[in-house]
């Protein structure tokens, strides 16, 4: 199922976000330093990560004597569903350390951010001794703040998106950067393109299903468009990328990657642009990028209509 | 201006309680402060337009951010703006499709209460067991 917008805030607040975030790396002397050193600026905030947290299992199966089965249900499927948490009345972390080392650089900084923006921190030291909550669409605001504060730290302001300019454009520039920044693919692939000043998208699909026939299908996991690309084509909905659709030729089937690849399509004025598409994919998705390269001739064949861009 | 203060802190049998845009504005005429004043002490993140209508309640759901950058100014407390703007409600009014905040994860999923509850408590063990 395609996620939730999980990143847009206002203007106002992405700013406040922004000036926290940049703080936090100027406290941890983090600037220009690769990959972005998450644990100095854990270390600088005077945020722990806890030894033997939440996830540790022997931790949890002493607790789990101690209770009613029903609550133990209730306490399993929360810990399945949670990959960090920040206990604002200790001032530690809890990350669940069984997912890859770049995931849990996003988590440790989104978690910093609850802490670092004093609009969450005060908030959440409150809840332990009332039953009070957060009203939902504040708590969606906090989580996408928290999102946005990771990403400025990890990417490290604007430097991602610079040197992402004076690379070749390809799907191999995030994946680069992504190793150098200490950020995971996806998170790398997403910033790729949203930062990006020339037109591209990428989908980030779900891992392939083989079907009859030998054809395979991949749910839409996100898809992120660069500002110029928005501008020229619209931002696309699609949920399926299956054999029927214009960019099935591009789901890497029998290998990790799939090389550039020819695309034509139109543009919201209907101008012909030829573009490349290329894939890769990991063991969590598979990844689409595609970027416009040159204005067709008249005599160029167009993909049909199947590829789901907006033309209006 | 006194009774909105009383109202708030002061006396809790107070039972007319006022808006948040009554009490910030009660608190601006306490400080003796302008809206002009006021937008450049946030260094314009609060317009004086904006104050404005936040005061007369033509805006009702101010972001947290607006909030803190108020309490700083007028130095007063946060979380009591975030309680008049209605941003704390009680916890067991939440429903189990509406997005959970007591506690600050990073979840793929949303938390039922009781799963939330059991998460929270489970920390408060985790935090016991640690100390010596």
């Amino acid at each position: 199922m395609t996620k939730p917008d999980d990143s847009t805030l206002h203007a106002a607040d992405l700013k406040a976000v922004e000036a926290r975030a940049r703080l936090s790396l100027d406290k941890a002397a983090a600037w220009g330093r690769f990959p972005t050193p998450v644990d100095d600026i854990l270390s600088a905030a005077k945020l722990r990560v806890a030894p033997k947290g939440m996830f540790d299992v022997a931790s949890y199966l002493a607790y789990a004597k101690k209770k009613a089965s029903g609550a133990i249900v209730a306490l399993k499927a929360a810990i399945s569903k949670v990959l960090g948490i920040y206990d604002a009345n200790e001032e530690i972390i809890h990350i669940d350390d069984s997912v890859g080392l770049p995931r849990q650089a996003f988590l440790k900084l989104h978690e910093t951010g609850h802490h670092e923006m004093p609009t969450h921190r005060k908030i959440f030291q409150l809840f332990q001794d009332c039953e009070k909550t957060l009203e939902p669409t504040v708590a969606d605001q906090f989580e996408r703040e928290a999102n946005n504060f990771a990403r400025f730290a990890l990417f490290q302001g604007t430097a991602f998106k610079e040197q992402a300019a004076d690379m070749k454009m390809g799907i191999k520039a995030p994946m680069e950067l992504g190793k150098k920044f200490g950020a995971s693919t996806y998170a790398s692939a997403r910033e790729f393109v949203r930062s990006h000043h020339r037109s591209c998208l990428m989908y980030a699909l779900e891992p392939m299903e083989i079907i009859a026939g030998g054809g395979a299908r991949a749910a839409v996991r996100r898809i992120e468009v660069s500002a110029t690309f928005e501008l020229e084509f619209g931002r696309p909905n699609d949920t399926l990328i299956d054999t029927d659709h214009a960019l099935s030729p591009l789901l890497p089937i029998f290998k990790k990657m799939t090389a550039p690849t020819l695309l034509h399509f139109r543009d919201k004025n209907g101008t012909g642009l030829e573009c490349l598409g290329e894939a890769f994919k990991t063991k969590y998705n598979v990844f689409l990028l595609i970027y416009p390269v040159k204005s067709l001739t008249s005599t160029s064949i167009f993909v049909p209509a199947s590829f789901a861009i907006s033309s209006n | 201006m006194r009774w909105a203060l009383a109202a708030i802190g002061v006396n809790p049998e107070e039972t007319v309680k006022p808006t948040l845009g009554q009490y910030l504005a009660s608190i601006r005429l306490d400080r003796k402060m302008s809206l002009r004043q006021v937008e450049e002490l946030s260094n314009k993140e609060v317009s004086n337009a904006y104050l404005s209508q936040l005061e007369t309640g033509k805006i009702l759901q101010p972001s947290p951010n607006v909030l803190n950058t108020l309490a700083d100014i007028y130095k007063i407390n946060y979380v009591q703006l975030m309680e008049l703007a209605g941003y704390l409600p009680a916890a067991k009014a939440r429903e189990a499709t509406q997005r959970h905040g007591r506690i600050p994860t990073f979840a793929e999923h949303n938390l039922t209460p009781e799963e939330e509850g059991e998460l929270m408590q489970y920390l408060q063990y985790l935090r016991t067991k640690k100390k010596p």
